[in-house]
């Protein structure tokens, strides 16, 4: 079922958008900054309508910027499928609206956040853009939902029901969230939010200009996991952990949600090279999909930036595995390729 | 291609379960009411179930002190009803996943807690702000059933569900899992009454889909659920096959669909496409007929332009649960199914003046022995997303 990577585009916290670099520089955050925000782009050089961008709340300006700028980068190929994922959706629209209905007393609200609040809201808004009248669909499920976009897409493509689909995962974090959050003890242990958007063109049919391919991907839920995910998932593409080159994995850094992963981890061979990437994007319900943006570049730029803090020894990278974990409930794997010129 | 229904459980304003929301179909009996749930200052009427979050867990068994979303309560009944029904097992080994939609999530509790954190600094239960999220009743529902396959939540307004179902379909198709339930799920709260009355298109009075004096949607809460699995069973039930299937986008407007129902014809269009069948092999159309202004214009023109001069017959059942958003896909394909095994069309009792320019009109009574083989279920929402499914019989 695998797939080709036309173009990618990255918002994160890091120096990612719009860049031939691969994290040669980061910001690393301070010990006590608890919250990864993501580095903005001038949003007017994607976005050119004024009116438009001024009505979008952050989230929605990264996603459809993210969006735009993948696709424009891809030689003007048009997705015939936009598949969006988001954990939160837009929740400072939410928020709005919320607090609109306290203030005013539910009287004489003005719709806009309550329309800009539903979860399709950036994929709604990209089919606008680009004028696109394909499949649009939204996931939200938690660190599932990248995962079921690109699920999703994977098999779109091998139906030949498109040919070029764009895959995004998107979210924002707010005050209110952060603070909710921190009520509820989320980085006590280590872990920091993060946000960002990472939007990927996917073809089915390979090209000269590719950065990597796709190959599979699973979903689990560390409560019904019983330690041979990995295992057999490498055995359902014909692997076994030593075809693998580089593991990049998405701890978050709070050791009771990454147990599932870190008990994996312990089982890996001696000397096979680690990597992370939570500790650049910060934790969110996507944060998947920034590890795959850094999956596709090691495997583009054939080599592993220090920022991504790099154990043990790899010959050449030709394939990767990323293995993200989400509050140590959803985890996801994937597996990526180089691609033979 | 296309996967059966083996299964189908349902819980909205006409009914707790299958069987007394066909009973409340046949008997023309809408389930729009005065809202008692919670407080609003909008004096309009709703689609609720008549039973509150605690007769829910007891009905389910469930603690009552334990606090669940009423999203998670509602999905709960219908998938348990599901499952039931098509005889499944959770804990026989099959790879089951469940594909869950809502425009809500848990928004019923965290609107109540957003006020009290307002109020005060630690204002609020954490309890009820931990469900905000719409993969939280997935996972609700997923654990109290033992589902502990493929789970994924799909929101895109009222589409949702429909979605929800050409996802289940698509995963069968490609042997990821055995048995798929899938469906969606929306509670009434305060969130959205005040954003569609912001909209201005709720009605005061009941709705009158497809009505030349409509003025808008009542809105309701629901969940609906389907057992899909790839192979025609051997024995035991089936309804139906999900025969086609399609999803588009209007790319007109964030909130409003094109005039010239372009979306609406590319959905409907593509699903007769992908279920090999032409226009004329429609025998009902379950339409998306909210009751605005332009909802039934666009469907209505969509609808004149794929089946011309041979139009099948159709009704709204929103006039019975109202529209209920991101439950609705899932509701109307179980009417739907019901419509294909029983042989009954249901009517949208309350039409009253023709749409002059779309010179069509529902069906205003309950006809039996209606020889219906193909339903389409239209569903289309926000963001230009526009879904239709076609169901047919074995």
């Amino acid at each position: 079922m695998k797939c080709y990577i036309r173009n990618m585009s990255a918002i994160s916290p890091q120096p990612t958008f719009a860049t031939d670099s691969f994290l040669s520089s980061v910001v690393v955050p301070s010990a006590d900054e608890k919250c990864l925000k993501a580095i903005e782009p001038d949003y007017k050089v994607c976005i050119k309508e004024a009116g438009l961008r001024r009505r979008m709340s952050h989230v929605i300006k990264m996603g459809v910027a993210s969006a735009l700028n993948c696709v424009e980068g891809a030689n003007g190929t048009l997705p015939d499928a936009i598949i969006t994922a988001t954990g939160l959706g837009c929740l400072a629209d939410t928020e709005k609206f919320l607090q609109s209905i306290i203030d005013n007393d539910e009287r004489l609200l003005n719709p806009t956040s309550f329309i800009q609040s539903t979860f399709n809201t950036i994929g709604g808004q990209v089919a606008l853009l680009l004028k696109c009248p394909c499949y649009n669909f939204t996931y939200v499920h938690r660190g599932f939902s990248f995962e079921s976009a690109l699920l999703d897409a994977m098999m779109q493509l091998e139906d030949g029901d498109a040919s070029n689909v764009l895959v995004g995962g998107i979210d924002e974090v707010t005050d209110t969230e952060f603070r909710v959050m921190e009520r509820m003890g989320f980085w006590r242990s280590g872990a920091k939010m993060g946000e960002g958007a990472q939007f990927f063109l996917l073809s089915s049919q390979p090209t000269s200009q590719d950065v990597a391919q796709i190959t599979s991907l699973r979903t689990f839920l560390a409560s019904a996991s019983d330690g041979t995910e990995v295992e057999s998932f490498l055995d359902s593409c014909g692997l076994t952990i030593k075809d693998i080159d580089c593991v990049l994995l998405g701890e978050s850094g709070d050791a009771k949600m990454d147990a599932t992963l870190l008990s994996w981890k312990e089982s890996l061979p001696a000397g096979k090279m680690q990597a992370t990437f939570k500790h650049l994007c910060g934790e969110y319900q996507t944060a998947s999909s920034f590890g795959v943006w850094c999956a596709a570049n090691l495997l583009r730029y054939q080599t592993v930036p220090d920022a991504l803090c790099p154990v043990g020894k790899a010959e050449g990278l030709r394939r990767i595995l990323v293995f993200n974990s989400y509050r140590n409930n959803n985890c996801s794997l994937f597996l990526l390729e180089k691609i033979d010129r | 291609m296309g996967s059966y229904v083996i299964g189908i459980g349902v819980i909205s304003a006409i009914g707790n379960n299958v069987e007394e929301n066909f009973d409340s179909l046949v008997s023309k009996r809408t389930g729009i009411s005065a809202l008692t749930h919670f407080s609003t200052s909008h004096d309009v009427p709703v689609g609720q179930i008549n039973l509150t979050n605690d007769q829910l867990k007891e009905m389910l068994g469930l603690p009552l002190g334990k606090t669940y979303s009423r999203t998670a309560l509602l999905g709960m009944v219908a998938v348990k009803e599901a499952l039931r029904d098509a005889g499944v097992d959770p804990h026989s080994g099959l790879r089951i996943g469940l594909i869950s939609s809502t425009s809500a999530g848990g928004m019923d509790l965290s609107e109540n807690f957003y006020v009290e954190m307002r109020n005060k600094e630690n204002g609020g239960r954490l309890r009820d702000v931990v469900s905000h999220d719409c993969g939280d009743s997935t996972e609700q529902i997923a654990s109290a059933l033992g589902i502990h396959g493929f789970l994924s939540t799909i929101s895109t307004a009222c589409s949702s569900s429909a979605n929800a179902l050409m996802l289940a379909d698509r995963l069968l198709n490609h042997d990821q899992l055995d048995l798929v339930v899938a469906g969606g799920i929306d509670p009434l709260c305060k969130f959205t009454i005040n954003g569609f009355n912001s909209l201005m298109i709720l009605d005061k009075e009941l709705c009158r889909p497809f009505d030349a004096t409509r003025a808008g949607l009542n809105l309701g809460e629901a969940a609906g659920f389907l057992v899909l699995q790839r192979d025609k069973p051997k024995s035991g039930k089936c309804y139906c096959r999900l025969a086609g299937y399609a999803n588009a986008n209007d790319a007109y407007h964030q909130t409003a669909t094109s005039p010239n129902g372009e979306g609406p014809f590319l959905a409907m269009s593509g699903a007769l496409k992908r279920a090999g069948l032409r226009p004329e092999d429609v025998d009902y159309v379950n339409v998306h007929g909210t009751g605005t202004g332009n909802n039934d214009q666009s469907e209505g023109t969509a609808m004149r332009r794929l089946f011309g001069e041979k139009m099948p017959r159709f009704s709204s059942t929103k006039v019975y649960t109202g529209h209920t958003l991101g439950a609705a896909g899932g509701i109307e394909a179980v009417y739907s199914a019901l419509a294909i095994s029983r042989d009954v069309i249901f009517p949208t009792f309350n039409f009253k003046n023709r749409i002059e320019e779309l010179e069509m009109e529902p069906e205003t009574e309950v006809i039996p022995n209606a020889g219906v083989k193909v339903v389409m279920s239209n569903s289309f929402g926000f963001g230009g997303n526009v879904s239709s499914l076609v169901f047919s019989a074995e």
